[in-house]
């Protein structure tokens, strides 16, 4: 499938039918979604109708929007009234919101058709998608192997070419390394410039809406459509708007590229760290200037953060209490027994374990030993990024540690789960805007992307930089398939 | 690199009550476990020394949100009770809290 911009395109020249491009897409899933899992839920009916209403709007001159004809995948944590929307979760297998989450409507107000939902580890909790409840996700590019998570779906839907973007959720590192396991480029956006509105919570302070694409200028396309302020997230940005047109020149003389000199690398594959350092080399190219810079506290990035994500957790995951929406426990005795054996019995192992910790941190006699202390050393690592983006435009570091793993790989062990999000939690952490773009693949044709990462509302350097580094390196035009449905056999 | 932190069955039970989660014995066994493992990886942010560092609630410096109290249809009690299982049309019903 061609890229978003393609698409609005030829259908705004008139060279394709809205039906036509849907119906490509809703091919591709069919074909495709049976061995990958990308998605929960598929609207075809919904699609085609919208579709059908657009080449009449086109045909009678009415005003066409900038995602015309686009079809589009929503991770299925965001709300829709159409579809129903699970968390990859059975306490909401038949969930049906009553109303469309702000992005949403953003896309859909552009023209853009959404065809589906897409599969995640049960309410955005996990790196690889197997937390899901709904079906298994795989890596296109092997599929032995996982997809990265916890927008999995949104990532493999991207890069198997089921649509040209997705959206996805972006708490620690959700949309950036899935993004970096299935070789497509994803976005965390500026913490308050995308809404919330219609996101089922996970950690508040953290969550974030971002796109996925197969360029650049698909990512800024769909950043410029959702950003924006909206008064029903009372986080909000007044200035949170991202105009296309302010885009600047190709040229990347002015920008200096900050290499981190004491980055943990406990765990960081040596593959991902020349793909990284190439990738160094190519901005260099390109006419930046590496400098380098320090973060002496990012090895305690994860605990702090996973302290507070859990925290947050454990208050956003009361309301699923079986009585308001969602499955319910049958036949309880009493009020007590409803809460706990509806959550018990319908939350999966990980959800559960993260509630605990969060009650946990947040209980009275260790609120002060972690969930204050995590809150002071997020303090300590805001003010080291706030030092180095006094000396550079951007951070230039791995996504994630290592090129996608085998399935059931690391499943059993949290920790080490846990600790692969190093690079991705920063940015969470201090609201500041990344960006994972593909930046090579491992011996075995594995995907390998780099993260570059810059100060909050600097949305626009990341995506200008990474259009820059695409007119040098083709790493983002590969395909994990030779053509249509010849997908390569696992090894 | 990790302290050695002890997360008792009592004290998983304890979370679960609070957290109002129902566990099996089994469960209790393997969370205190997982647990364990989990708080004794965060407990190393004790050796960073933050006195004098307030913390950080949010990553955004924000004021209070306000707007005018303008009224608005909300969301109306068919919408709302919509998607609970069981309800007797106005509200929600749950198992009796107090004997009458």
């Amino acid at each position: 499938m061609d890229t978003a911009y393609e698409i609005q395109a030829s259908f705004e020249r008139g060279d394709a039918s809205a039906l036509e491009i849907v119906r490509v897409s809703l091919e591709c899933i069919s074909r495709l979604n049976d061995r990958y899992g990308a998605f929960v839920s598929i609207d075809e009916e919904g699609a085609l109708t919208a579709a059908k209403r657009l080449d009449h709007a086109r045909a009678t001159g009415s005003h066409i929007g900038k995602l015309a004809g686009v079809p589009v995948a929503i991770k299925d944590n965001i709300a829709t009234e159409a579809m129903p929307t699970t968390c990859g979760s059975r306490i909401l297998r038949e969930f049906q919101s009553t109303y469309d989450a702000h992005v949403v409507t953003r896309l859909v107000d552009e023209d853009a058709i959404v065809v589906g939902k897409t599969n995640m580890d049960e309410f955005a909790m996990g790196s690889s998608t197997e937390n899901s409840a709904v079906c298994k996700t795989r890596n296109p590019w092997d599929k032995q192997h996982v997809p990265g998570g916890s927008s999995g779906g949104s990532a493999v839907a991207v890069a198997c070419g089921m649509v040209p973007v997705a959206l996805g959720s972006d708490t620690g590192g959700s949309i950036r390394q899935p993004a970096s396991f299935c070789g497509v480029l994803g976005l965390k956006p500026t913490y308050g410039r995308v809404s919330r509105y219609g996101l089922v919570a996970y950690g508040s302070s953290l969550d974030q809406i971002g796109p996925f694409a197969r360029d650049s200028r698909d990512l800024a396309l769909l950043l410029s459509v959702i950003a924006g302020h909206d008064r029903r997230d009372s986080t909000s940005l007044r200035n949170a708007r991202f105009d296309l047109a302010a885009k600047q020149e190709p040229d990347l003389s002015n920008v200096k590229v900050g290499i981190v000199d004491d980055l943990p690398a406990e765990g960081l594959d040596s593959c991902v760290q020349d793909a990284v350092s190439r990738m160094g080399g190519v901005v260099e190219q390109r006419g930046g200037k590496r400098v380098v810079v320090s973060l002496p506290h990012l090895s305690y990035a994860v605990a702090a953060y996973y302290i507070i994500a859990m925290a947050e957790a454990s208050a956003n995951l009361a309301r699923f209490d079986g009585v308001h929406y969602g499955e319910r426990y049958a036949n309880p005795n009493n009020l007590q027994e409803l809460y706990e054996q509806t959550r018990g019995t319908l939350l999966g192992d990980e959800v559960k374990r993260r509630i605990m910790l969060g009650t946990y941190v947040l209980s009275s006699g260790y609120y002060d030993a972690y969930y204050l202390q995590a809150q002071r050393v997020r303090t300590i690592i805001r003010e080291e990024f706030a030092s180095a983006f006094d000396v550079c435009d951007v951070v230039l570091m791995p996504t994630a540690p290592t090129p996608p793993y085998r399935l059931g790989e690391k499943n059993d062990d949290p920790l080490t789960m846990y600790l692969e999000d190093i690079y991705t939690v920063p940015a969470n952490l201090i609201g500041a805007c990344a960006l994972s773009i593909p930046a090579g693949f491992t011996d075995d044709g594995l995907p390998i992307g780099a993260q570059l990462m810059a100060a909050p509302m600097n949305d626009g350097l990341l995506l200008n930089i990474a259009d820059c580094v695409e007119q040098t390196t083709d790493y983002h035009k590969r395909k994990p398939f030779s053509s249509a449905g010849e997908d390569r056999e696992s090894r | 690199m990790n302290e050695d932190v002890l997360i008792s069955h009592d004290v998983v039970r304890h979370l679960a009550y609070l957290a109002r989660l129902s566990v099996t014995d089994e469960e209790v066994a393997e969370y205190a476990v997982r647990l364990e493992a989990v708080v004794g990886y965060m407990a190393r942010l004790k050796k960073v020394d933050v006195s004098d560092v307030p913390p950080t609630a949010h990553p955004a410096c924000m004021t209070g949100v306000v707007r005018q109290d303008d009224v608005k249809q909300g969301t109306s009690r068919k919408a709302a009770l919509r998607e609970a299982r069981h309800t007797d049309g106005k509200f929600y019903l749950v198992p009796k809290v107090f004997d009458s």
